[in-house]
């Protein structure tokens, strides 16, 4: 197992990639869900598109989209700028549906209660609204992390060196492909594990503190 | 079209809010016609009506939760919803700011779920009214103690009953130090053992000279509290009168009828 290391390796770019596109993601996602709720008028209908546009592509398009887009454009980017951006802007369209509903079903009884003690519409959203919001949908949120790593492979495409593209480049030349992928395969375990568990300790904690129900 | 001046009797001293020809209509749907009332500083006015006759609307429009589709309130005389001496809307953040005068009680209390009940208590003085955090507190602590739940301070509205969480609103409101408090059915949505410690807190108000307007079915509160009872029906003013006269003697047959539903209930 001399090649552990190597794997290793492979992983922390995996979790790099996805853990930059999900703490991008979260913000952006966010912003297009108050964008759609307020029905900005194109900017709804762009960020509409977006959102279903996305949601039906495949990563591995979209992230060579990206790459061999841009450049077209004028941007030239690295390939690991590239995905991380492609993987930000798929996490960003599944969040923002997580958003926008937890938005639009957030009880009106408490905005009201807080538009009668005078706060502006900007501050009942953050102050109330928004931190029940990301209490009772963290476990969504991480899930959705979890469905990041599980398609950040998509950005071995244009030669990022993830956990997959190494393990595929060992079993190619070692002989020993069945080993080699069944130690890849034990790494996502352990990451994916590692994300649930943290997960299911924070739904936990906020449900302790506040006894949301 | 709004007025830049408030109708003042100047033989009456100013009311805390004069509500002048306010309609509300939802879609096509007539809710309030009509509307002309004032409330005198320190009076316990009690809205009463059938369930449906407007009257949550009422104290909703007084603080520009609804916008009233015609007609104007006035606080302490300036007009709510509008620009200073103009005839040109408020924007939100003046109307939110106009709003901090008016402290409002809900059925459902309306606590905010994530935070506790000293910081619901102080979230608006602090965050809003942007005063000094230890006076707020140490007010809040008091104002939480008033109305029993000095022990409470910590807990998370999920953690109390629905009288408590009443109680925590009615602090809440007090916090804001506002001009009047208006109150929309405090007591409807409590186990019938937890009415009282409500109505309590709430008769002590009244009787420290808070002015109030409550909207309630608890008759025997209204006659003994109230300085002065509204009786709506079908979104207009029927009678307005001190309680005695309108629980012995009511004008109309609409309050009659009524009034009769509750004796007939056992209510009173
Ligand atoms: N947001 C709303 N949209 C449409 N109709 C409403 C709305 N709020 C209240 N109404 C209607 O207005 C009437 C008066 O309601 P409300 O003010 O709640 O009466 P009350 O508080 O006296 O029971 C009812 O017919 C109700 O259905
Ligand atoms: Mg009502």
């Amino acid at each position: 197992m001399d090649n552990l290391p190597y794997f290793l390796g492979g992983a922390a770019i995996t979790v790099f990639v996805s853990l930059i596109a999900w703490v991008l993601g979260l913000p952006l996602s966010l912003i297009i869900a108050i964008a759609r709720i307020q029905r900005i008028p194109i900017v709804d209908l762009v960020f509409s598109l977006y959102v279903s546009f996305v949601r039906s592509l495949p990563s591995p398009l979209l992230v060579m989209l990206l790459y061999f887009g841009l450049p077209v454009v004028g941007l030239d980017l690295n390939p690991l700028v590239a995905g991380i951006i492609a993987m930000t802007i798929n996490t960003s369209a599944f969040n923002s549906e997580i958003w926008r509903s937890a938005i639009l079903n957030f009880p009106s009884d408490q905005l009201d209660a807080a538009r009668s003690v005078g706060m502006s519409p900007n501050q009942s959203f953050w102050r109330i609204a928004f931190p029940q919001i990301w209490q009772a949908n963290i476990s969504n949120f991480i899930n959705e992390a979890t469905f990041l790593v599980k398609s950040s492979p998509a950005v071995g495409i244009i030669g990022i060196d993830d956990l997959t593209r190494r393990a595929g480049k060992i079993a190619a030349s070692n002989y020993e492909p069945l080993p080699t992928i069944v130690l890849g395969m034990m790494l996502y375990v352990v990451v994916l594990f590692a994300v649930s568990l943290a997960s299911r300790q924070l739904e936990r904690y906020f449900h302790d503190r506040y006894q949301l129900v | 079209m709004a007025k830049l001046e408030q109708p003042i009797d100047a033989a009456q001293p100013l009311p805390v809010i004069q509500v002048v020809g306010l309609s509300k209509c939802f879609g096509s749907h007539p809710v309030l016609t009509d509307i002309n009332l004032a409330i005198m500083p320190s009076e316990t006015v009690c809205l009463l009506g059938p369930s449906g006759s407007g009257k949550s609307t009422l104290l909703r429009c007084m603080n520009w939760l609804e916008r009233p589709s015609s007609g104007e309130v006035w606080l302490h005389g300036t007009q709510m919803g509008y620009q200073a001496g103009r005839k040109r809307l408020a924007s939100e953040a003046e109307l939110a700011k106009m709003r901090t005068r008016i402290g409002m009680v809900f059925q459902q209390f309306n606590l905010w779920s994530h935070l506790t009940v000293l910081q619901n208590v102080i979230e608006a003085p602090i965050h809003v009214q942007k005063r000094p955090k230890a006076e707020v507190v140490a007010e809040a602590e008091h104002l939480l103690a008033k109305v029993g739940l000095h022990n409470k301070l910590q807990a998370y509205p999920s953690q109390l009953s629905g009288g408590q969480k009443q109680r925590v609103a009615i602090a809440r409101a007090l916090a804001m130090k506002s001009d009047v408090i208006l109150l929309d059915e405090p007591t409807s949505s409590l186990d019938p053992e937890l009415v009282g410690e409500v109505l309590a807190v709430i008769q002590d108000l009244a009787q420290a000279g808070m002015t109030l307007v409550i909207a309630t079915h608890e008759m025997k509160f209204a006659e003994e509290v109230a300085s002065r009872v509204i009786f709506l029906d079908q979104g207009r003013i029927v009678e307005s009168s001190d309680p005695k006269t309108f629980f012995a003697q009511p004008e109309t047959a609409r309050a009659r009828q009524f009034l009769e539903r509750y004796i007939h209930v056992g209510a009173i």
